[in-house]
């Protein structure tokens, strides 16, 4: 039996019911959700004994309804860490393009400040290395071997074209492949430097290259009790429990071959990162 | 009866500097105007200037920023691009002709020449070369960074309520055939040296005079409302090209900018004068407040000034809390003390070049 922590924001919904559509696929894995919506994981702290700990009331009662009971993460229990949202993700580079771009991202909309290609980098660079889920990330390598996995926040749908201020968005083809090259820079420092892996995306899920497709997003679920409180009509950050199962089916390969679904077909991902020693040799390097 | 007798303390050298301790002066500056806590404070001018952005806006002043340090940029990083030290990112002003110049290109009234500058395969726009450290990937890049910031100069010059301005330098370096002026000659961060083109030039006491005033209509003509605050940078000269002894071109200078800056303040009813270089650079001082080099201004210097200053530009209340969830520093804490205040200064470059 392999156990996975799972931790994330308020999108560790959509993986907690896409894995409850596929577990019985995987009968020797076993995985912990850890949640905490908004910036709650923001209180999360490290009890330097080999545990994460909720350092707030209120993200301790999200902890606790998503891991159905446990308020700590004691790290020596799992055999992988995955981390989902959390600010890891283009997401959050668009964000950042919303006010400042590079001669060579302007589209439709004159953005209020140029900025060099320079400082841009530098900006996407550190904008991702204090994200949370990289912060965490790091505070588990610090204290564990086994493989962390991240996976990044959903593409919004398309629904967010409907937005008054959109303009980010309708220039999302021209600035996309820009803040694309930063964040496959800064993924390739990751796993280098902290061996830390992150998941493959579900491509079929994307259309227009940066949006979820109405499909994997309509019906999203809220992270509250019970997981059956519909978002709110409009709503365009969060996925559906389908996009929940698709991620979760890239995501166990990912961690190696213990993880894999048993049913005789051959895992999705190529085992390239299925490579054991590298976990090891790099996180200690 | 003289026209001395019942004057104030600070008006004899024994009450008012003598038996003064330098980090202490006592009624050495009176305000002309009051800067109220919604003033729209612009800061601009050489080095030292930098000390004066950052304290104000520790003490809560309203200072402009129409070009903010990018989202995701370390602070740490942001003052090496030019970020965050002035309203604008237009680096170092050291002279009254830079500003001059930056203010009718922002207005559209004046087009400098020779902009760009390059070094190897980069390209640096000359009138700021130090915002891109590394420059520019084109020449048409530099242009649209230009363009942009401009705009942004513009609007802060027309927003702006107080404008502060730190006089630093009476020599720079002036495009023959146009008399655009660089903050740096060019061969110092970018650009090669040509004599024929460019040429060193020494600002008379009449040409900083006028270039202010000049700069000061064409602010007021968009913006009626503006004052003005000037200082004057005790930062000596890091060297000369005018062929004079180094201390004598620096006191030259400072002594043709601090008069520029009296003759104003005592002929214009909108422009003060603040004495930051009296504490620093003279004599009563002793030399305290500067570093070993007798160069770099010390924290303990710039702490007495921005005190000084605080005396009698004192918020009457903090921030408003709803502009920040973070509490207003006290003056206590605002400023935790460093031996040397990091300052961006292209200036200090020319250090490099001492044999």
């Amino acid at each position: 039996m392999k156990r996975i922590c799972l931790i994330g924001d308020s999108h560790i919904a959509a993986l907690r019911l896409g894995w409850q559509r596929i577990r019985a696929r995987y009968p020797e894995v076993e995985i912990d959700f850890f949640g905490g919506a908004g910036g709650k994981m923001k209180r999360l702290r490290s009890d330097k004994r080999g545990a994460l700990v909720p350092a707030s009331e209120e993200l301790r009662q999200d902890i606790l309804l998503t891991s159905g009971g446990l308020d700590r993460i004691v790290l020596a229990d799992y055999d992988a860490f995955a981390l989902v949202g959390m600010g890891f993700g283009l997401i959050r580079l668009f964000h950042l393009s919303k006010f400042q771009r590079t001669v060579d991202m302007i589209g439709t909309v004159q953005p209020p400040h140029l900025i060099s290609t320079e400082v841009f980098q530098r900006a996407c660079m550190n904008s991702l290395r204090t994200c949370r889920a990289v912060q965490i990330a790091r505070e588990i390598r610090a204290q564990s071997r086994r493989p962390i996995v991240l996976i990044r926040q959903p593409y919004y749908s398309q629904e967010v074209l409907r937005e008054r201020d959109r303009s980010v968005w309708n220039d999302a083809a021209v600035a996309g492949p820009k803040l694309e090259a930063e964040m496959e820079r800064f993924i390739a420092v990751l796993e280098h430097k902290r061996a830390i892996k992150v998941a493959p995306y579900p491509e079929e899920t994307r259309v227009e290259r940066y949006f979820t497709a109405p499909a994997y997003a309509s019906g999203s679920i809220r992270m509250l009790a019970g997981f059956d409180t519909l978002h709110e009509v409009g709503e365009y950050r969060h996925m559906n429990p389908l996009f929940g199962e698709r991620v979760m089916e890239l995501l166990l390969p990912t961690f190696g071959p213990g993880f894999a679904e048993v049913s005789g077909e051959t895992p999705r991902l190529a085992p390239t990162l299925e490579e054991p020693d590298r976990w090891t040799s790099a996180a200690t390097s | 009866m003289s026209p001395y007798a019942g004057l104030p303390s600070r008006s004899y050298w024994r009450l008012g500097v003598t038996e003064q301790h330098p980090t202490a002066p006592v009624d050495l500056y009176r305000k002309k105007f009051a800067i109220k806590p919604s003033d729209q404070i612009a800061t601009a001018g050489s080095c030292f200037a930098q000390h004066i952005a950052k304290h104000l806006r520790l003490h809560n002043y309203q200072v402009i920023d129409k070009e903010p340090k990018p989202l995701g940029l370390a602070e740490a990083e942001a003052s090496k691009y030019g970020y965050g030290l002035y309203s604008a990112r237009y680096g170092n002003l050291y002279t009254t002709r830079q500003l001059l110049q930056l203010t009718l290109e922002a207005f559209g009234e004046f087009e400098p020449a020779n902009v760009v500058w390059t070094k190897k395969d980069r390209f640096f726009d000359a009138l700021r070369p130090s915002v891109e450290p590394n420059g520019l990937a084109s020449e048409r890049e530099v242009a649209l960074h230009r363009a942009s910031h401009l705009r942004h100069v513009a609007d802060m010059l027309t927003s702006a309520d107080i404008i502060i301005f730190t006089l630093g330098l009476t020599e720079t370096w002036e495009h023959v055939a146009s008399g655009t002026v660089y903050p740096t000659a060019p061969g110092v961060i970018a650009g090669r040296h040509d004599p024929e083109t460019v040429r060193f030039r020494n600002l008379t006491h009449s040409e900083c005079l006028s270039d202010f005033l000049k700069f000061r209509e064409a602010v007021k003509q968009r913006n009626p409302r503006v004052k003005f605050l000037l200082t004057v940078s005790p930062v000596p000269l890091t060297a000369t090209a005018g062929g004079e002894h180094v201390l004598a071109a620096t006191l030259y200078s400072k002594s043709v900018l601090r008069g520029v800056a009296g003759e104003l303040a005592q002929t214009c009813a909108d422009i003060d004068y603040f004495p930051s270089y009296e504490i620093i650079a003279s004599h009563p001082a002793r030399g305290f407040f500067y570093e070993g080099n007798l160069r770099s201004v010390a924290a303990a210097g710039v702490s007495v000034v921005m005190k000084t200053f605080f005396e009698q530009h004192a918020l009457a209340a903090p921030k408003a809390e709803a502009r920040s969830s973070k509490p207003a520093p006290s003056p206590a804490t605002a400023a935790p003390p460093k031996k040397h205040e990091e300052l961006v200064c292209e200036e200090a470059m020319l250090e490099a070049f001492a044999q």
